[in-house]
């Protein structure tokens, strides 16, 4: 996979009670990299992954990749599509086939694959998102986590350059996050670009590269610590302070942390502290 | 597990890595058999075949053939009762050959269910469905067949769900309740199925669905063994209806 561009350049699409949605949002996906998008709920961020993916088309505006304007033609989206990919939240509103092995083949043979390398694509999908023992699955026994890494997989086997997942991490238990935070490491070890939306203003703050918040119809991007401690943008965008920038910084006044760049978690947070009070290191 | 004991019981039969099509040879040789031998002792040969394949070998969960069976049971019990039964004259009575009557209809019919049930609890409907377009089913039909299968669960917990919210607010606590709680149901699984249809088609279409829904079928090959078993044992079972 080679890393595309993707950038929307003021968008205007959906509406909800008469207002737009997205009011001339833009934004650009940095190619390699992790992108958290966040936004109270209605904010717009579904509405932006759509436009990003081809799936909706704006009211003004334009989706780029690498400078090429997406055409809402069926050949303009079957080459968007075969780049960007997007995973719904909900799991069962993309696993259509009740086997697991043939519902993530469903995008490689779209792609026009011999079966020899859509097996090998179905394969390398399961493996990278740890589902491989599920092949022989009916979609329909599995838990809501395990749909959910499924449903990813079958985005993965078309070896998108960029992924848009829709809250990936909703409805899961601690360890069912954990497991799917470690498959979107895998993936991005794979050369994948991954923007996901989230509430989770503390996972987005330990887990992404760059931060992009949905507000007041458009977008604020920048690095998580300098975006995520702007606190008159969270307040607009009814967001809280991740809790490491406000112990951070706390500990930070106290002298028990040194200046600069604050701990992004509690592992960082912990590592970072002396180890006597009121030793400064 | 899903409730559709059927279901379960075919994901995991011991014959689940079998060919669909050498299984379905095997239930559609049970099934001509059944309709074409004399009931006596044609049908209680295939029934009994279809029954001991599906406990003994296949490993089908008895529990589950039995809840199985008892439906087609009871509807061909039924029918027989409505064959039997003769109005005349004299007003109703039993036909001259009532018992005769009755026990071919039985027979012939439990004898088919059987043979109808071993394919059902041994094959999942997505194995099924490739081996139906091999033998030239439309696209369409096995597209929309699949979906159906694969929605299907998807609308029983929804029901599920809404009846037991429903519950929890005393929805059904009285008959009058029950009727309109059930009204609502049926309204609010409507809605929700159009929205899904709709929102699965989004997310169809993102992973490139132009003309239809095509995917990789497992790869279950045929068993040499297995079709030469069964040629062999449907001659038995004819020579042997036949010649007793």
């Amino acid at each position: 996979m080679s890393h595309l561009t993707l950038a929307a350049e003021g968008l205007v699409a959906g509406y909800e009670r008469g207002s737009r949605v997205l009011d001339g949002a833009s934004l650009t996906v940095p190619p390699g990299r992790r992108l958290a998008l966040l936004g109270a709920n209605g904010s717009g961020k579904t509405t932006l992954l759509r436009c990003l993916s081809g799936a909706l088309e704006p009211a003004r505006g334009r989706v780029t990749l690498d400078g090429a304007e997406l055409r809402h033609t069926r050949a303009g989206l079957r080459a968007h599509r075969q780049a960007v990919q997007l995973v719904l939240q909900d799991p069962d509103d993309q696993l259509f086939s009740a086997s697991v092995a043939q519902d993530v083949s469903f995008g490689p043979v779209n792609l026009g694959l011999p079966d020899d390398e859509v097996r090998a694509r179905v394969a390398e999908a399961l493996d990278l998102l740890a589902v491989s023992s599920l092949a022989g699955r009916p979609t329909h026994q599995l838990s809501y986590g395990e749909r959910k890494r499924v449903a990813i997989a079958g985005a993965v086997a078309m070896r998108p350059c960029v992924l848009l997942l829709d809250e990936p991490t909703a409805g899961l238990d601690p360890t069912a996050v954990g497991e799917a935070l470690s498959a979107l490491a895998r993936l991005q070890e794979a050369d994948s670009t991954v923007v996901m939306s989230t509430h989770d203003v503390d996972l987005a703050l330990r887990w992404a590269d760059e931060v992009a918040v949905v507000v007041d119809g458009g977008v604020v991007q920048g690095r998580p610590d300098v975006v995520l401690g702007d606190d008159a943008l969270l307040a607009r965008a009814r967001l809280d302070r991740p809790w490491a920038l406000s112990v951070g910084a706390r500990l930070q006044q106290l002298g028990l942390l040194p200046d600069g760049a604050l701990p992004r978690d509690a592992d960082a947070l912990l590592a970072a502290l002396p180890d006597r009070p009121g030793v400064r290191t | 597990m899903t409730g559709l004991a059927i279901d379960d019981a075919a994901w995991s039969s011991a014959w689940r890595l079998r060919s669909p099509a050498d299984k379905l040879l095997l239930s559609l040789g049970l099934v001509i058999s059944a309709l074409v031998l004399p009931a006596w002792p044609g049908s209680l040969l295939v029934g009994t075949t279809a029954v001991v394949l599906a406990l003994g070998p296949a490993r089908v969960p008895v529990r589950t053939f039995g809840r199985a069976v008892r439906l087609p049971l009871a509807f061909l019990t039924t029918g027989a009762l409505t064959a039997v039964v003769q109005v005349g004259s004299g007003g109703p009575g039993w036909a001259p050959d009532a018992a005769a009557r009755a026990g071919e209809l039985v027979g012939h019919g439990i004898a088919g269910s059987a043979a109808v049930l071993l394919l059902a609890t041994t094959t999942p409907m997505s194995d099924l469905l490739p081996a139906l377009r091999r033998l030239r089913v439309p696209d369409a039909v096995i597209e929309v067949a699949s979906v159906v299968y694969r929605m299907l669960f998807v609308l029983l917990t929804s029901l599920s769900t809404i009846r037991e919210a429903q519950a929890a607010r005393m929805g059904h606590s009285s008959i009058r309740r029950s009727y309109r709680s059930a009204g609502v149901l049926a309204a609010a699984v409507l809605t929700r199925s159009w929205n899904r249809a709709r929102r699965l088609q989004d997310g169809l279409a993102g992973r490139g669905m132009e003309t239809g829904l095509r995917v990789l079928p497992e790869v279950l090959p045929s068993s040499r063994w297995f079709v030469a078993a069964t040629v062999a044992g449907l001659t038995a079972l004819v020579t042997v209806s036949v010649l007793a």
